[in-house]
């Protein structure tokens, strides 16, 4: 029995050596290369957000800006990420915050703490402070193989890829061209982010907290926060419940949140994606030649 | 509670723990914590049911005993029927009444009567048919006096309800496991390292095969109207897969923790597509289920005894029977009578007793005949699945009229390449290891630790990778 018990033990303790050994290396990797993220020469502003700015903004055409969205970031992750940046990047002068209706939804919570935060966690992990770390960790439980699945694939990325690539910084992605707006996708889609079986969602308390810590950081630091609202349908807009509009409206007058509003500008159905929130490429030139 | 569960990865070395080491090997001691595991094991899905279970059990433990000490056989048979009745009476309450209450309605609405019927809301019992099947197996046996009661209720209660074969088999004989909860078990390392081999196999074939074949497999099913034949073949042919190594790798778990225990279970599956014939492909496939039928329905009947007309009509009774145990649907049924179909011309023309042996023994790859026998049967396992899966009978018949025709206007289906080379590889490791007990029972036996070790590695963290779907197995639902 004893030989046996030993056995057993030896074959589950090298893989957890190793698997520790691994997650340990990676941590430190993945930290070094955030602290260590320098902007390129002459940016001054950072586009900060999820898959909207992420489509929405192309830096190509901008000279002093990058873009470091991605999709289904929640502002929890954007707040660590500007953190970091800030930190050592003196030449950042402002921050564009993708912030919209969608973001106070509790829909943004299944990103966080929900059904997709196996996938979406992962890729900031290893940049979190402990005790982040600890209650992402706690809410992966159930899905724990395939987060830490994720985990290694995303931590490794820093050691292969571009430093755009790493899985928790993010670029401008749209390769969207050939599309329109339509009905249904913009109807599917707005059951899906501000409704529950049928009954209106809550507000995330985490992105609100986020927002708000975000706003003192950029106040902290002297930097210009400056809230980023993208295009949105006229149909996907008019459809918005009233309940989110008024928070929203609330949370960036409470917090004197300058915004730059896009989702009253009208553009033509190829503009957009046709889940109608996010912009296509065509709507994304009109989109950043303002930022010109 | 699933065996693919995180849950049961906390449950199995907590019991095992406590087996071996808190009870200090005191035989009485570890059938009292088998029994309360495998109540905890069974309440962790309903607890509900739980008293179900224990009534049943206290049922034909009484049963057992009364049959035995009965005077006369007419209260013998008294006992033996009373015991037959209820228990088929609470399966068939639970599992077939809303069948045939709704089958009766339709017959009648067929006719022009319409009538109101009642169907009723209720939760299938896990595990109903097989512990039923338990204790029928057991009375049966001390009423044509094979063996004698069991007197402790704790070890009868543990034969009927040992936590890694309650739910989903293989079912087992009083003659094969009493005999060995009844006495001292000793811990045999190499019996318990096969185990946990076992387990290993069983996980990766449920996790890895089962439930990836599973995705394309409901894909092709639940949209076949949209898909050309071909695919509608490719579906066939996971579902094929998924079944087999859903099914098998459940058993492959039980037998494999039964063994950590220190019991050895009734083998269920034994490698049954690379079956050269229907009757050999019943020899391999849910064993115990076979030959439980076999045992206790199809001698009683009279078995391949008789004529022309008593032969085809016990391979008919027992091919549907078997059929409805699986569910209460038309098309098991219809699988049913497709089996009986299949292996009705070698019970009659006697060669059915052929290809007793292991395909190709000692030989690395079959000869033509082989081959060609095993695709065939294999092909007619397949068309039987395809009624096996199907949700009901119209379902079934569309799929196989779109399966045999030709449409241009169908969605494309890519072949998922990385699973046809998986389940390619998968169908090479169980030919290599066709003699064994199961596939990688002697793989790597003679390889270094390390490459061994290795192997198990990869296994483990396909498995790990995979685990998160959850999928219950197939066979819950019977």
């Amino acid at each position: 029995m004893k030989k046996f018990l030993r056995q057993i033990f030896i074959f589950f303790a090298i893989p957890f050596g190793v698997l520790m050994l691994l997650l340990f290396s990676l941590n430190y990797i993945n930290n070094k290369a955030m602290t260590d993220y320098k902007v390129n020469t002459g940016v001054q502003s950072l586009f900060i957000g999820d898959s909207h700015v992420q489509c929405a903004v192309n830096p190509a055409w901008l000279t002093d800006a990058v873009n470091l969205s991605q999709s289904s970031e929640s502002i929890i992750f954007s707040y660590f990420k500007v953190k970091y940046i800030l930190q050592n990047n003196p030449a950042v002068k402002k921050i564009y915050l993708g912030f919209s209706y969608h973001n106070i939804s509790s829909y943004e919570d299944d990103f966080t703490y929900g059904e997709y935060a196996y996938d979406i966690t992962s890729r900031y992990f290893f940049i979190l402070p402990p005790e982040q770390k600890k209650e992402i960790a706690k809410h992966n439980l159930k899905e724990l193989p395939k987060f830490l699945g994720k985990l290694l694939i995303n931590g490794s990325n820093t050691l292969v890829a571009k430093k755009e690539n790493y899985s928790f910084l993010g670029s401008y992605k749209n390769e969207y061209k050939n599309v329109a707006a339509s009905k249904q996708s913009m109807d599917d889609r707005l059951f899906l982010q501000f409704y529950e079986n049928g009954n209106l969602r809550g507000f995330s308390a985490v992105t609100i907290e986020y927002l708000n810590k975000i706003t003192l950081l950029c106040k902290e630091k002297n930097i210009e926060l400056v809230i980023l609202k993208t295009p949105l349908h006229q149909y996907y807009k008019s459809k918005i419940p009233v309940k989110f509009i008024e928070k929203y409206d609330s949370l960036t007058s409470q917090n004197k949140l300058n915004v730059i509003d896009f989702s009253n500008l009208i553009l033509n159905d190829s503009c957009y994606l046709p889940n109608g929130d996010h912009v296509s490429e065509r709507g994304a030139l009109l989109t950043t030649n303002v930022f010109k | 509670m699933l065996f693919n569960s995180l849950d049961f990865a906390l449950f199995l070395p907590i019991v095992f723990i406590l087996y071996w080491f808190a009870t200090k090997n005191n035989f009485k001691l570890q059938n009292i914590l088998l029994l309360f595991a495998s109540y905890f094991f069974y309440a962790c899905w309903d607890y509900r049911f739980l008293f179900l279970l224990m009534f049943s059990t206290l049922l034909d433990y009484f049963s057992g005993i009364k049959i035995f000490e009965a005077e006369n056989k007419k209260k013998r048979t008294f006992w033996l029927w009373l015991s037959i009745g209820i228990n088929l009476g609470f399966l068939g309450y639970f599992k077939y009444y809303n069948f045939f209450i709704s089958s009766f309605a339709q017959g009648f609405a067929a006719l022009g009567i319409k009538i109101n019927i009642n169907t009723l809301q209720i939760i299938l019992p896990v595990g109903i048919s097989f512990y039923t099947f338990h204790g029928l197996s057991y009375v049966i046996d001390i009423y044509k006096k094979r063996i004698a009661p069991e007197n402790n209720f704790i070890n009868y209660a543990v034969f009927v309800s040992f936590f890694p074969l309650l739910i989903a088999g293989p079912i087992e004989r009083a003659t094969n496991l009493l005999p060995q909860i009844i006495k001292k078990r000793e811990f045999d390392s190499s019996k318990a390292v096969d185990g946990l081999r076992q387990i290993l196999w069983g996980l990766f074939k449920k996790i890895v095969i089962a439930d990836n074949c599973a995705i394309y497999a409901d894909a092709v099913f639940n949209n076949y109207n949209d898909y050309s034949g071909i695919t509608l073949f490719w579906g066939g042919l996971f579902f094929t897969f998924q079944i087999y190594c859903d099914f098998s790798g459940y058993t492959d778990i039980a037998i494999g923790t039964a063994r950590l225990f220190g019991i050895n279970l009734l083998r269920n599956f034994s490698f049954p597509y690379f079956s050269r014939s229907i009757a050999e492909f019943w020899r391999r496939w849910n064993i115990s289920l076979s030959t439980w039928f076999r045992d206790y329905l199809y001698i009683p009947l009279g078995g391949s005894k008789g004529g022309v007309w008593m032969k085809t009509r016990n391979i008919f009774i027992i091919f549907l029977v078997s059929g409805f145990w699986h569910g209460a649907n038309w098309t098991f049924i219809a699988w049913g009578l497709i089996n009986a179909i299949y292996i009705l011309p070698s019970v009659l023309f006697k060669t059915n007793r052929d290809n007793l042996n292991i395909v190709a023994q000692g030989r690395y790859l079959p000869n033509l005949k082989e081959l060609l026998s095993i695709a065939i049967t294999f092909s007619l396992t397949v068309f039987a699945w395809i009624f096996f899966r199907s949700e009901n009978i119209e379902h079934a018949m569309g799929f196989i009229s779109k399966l045999f025709s030709f449409s241009e206007i169908s969605k494309p289906f890519s072949v998922p390449l990385a699973m046809v080379l998986l389940m390619a590889g998968f169908i090479i490791v169980e030919w290599q290891g066709r003699e064994q007990q199961y596939a990688i029972a002697d793989v790597g036996s003679k390889w270094p630790k390390i490459i061994r070790w290795t192997m198990y590695y990869v296994l483990a963290i396909a498995i790990f990778y995979f685990s998160t779907s959850g999928k219950p197995f197939i066979y819950f639902q019977f």
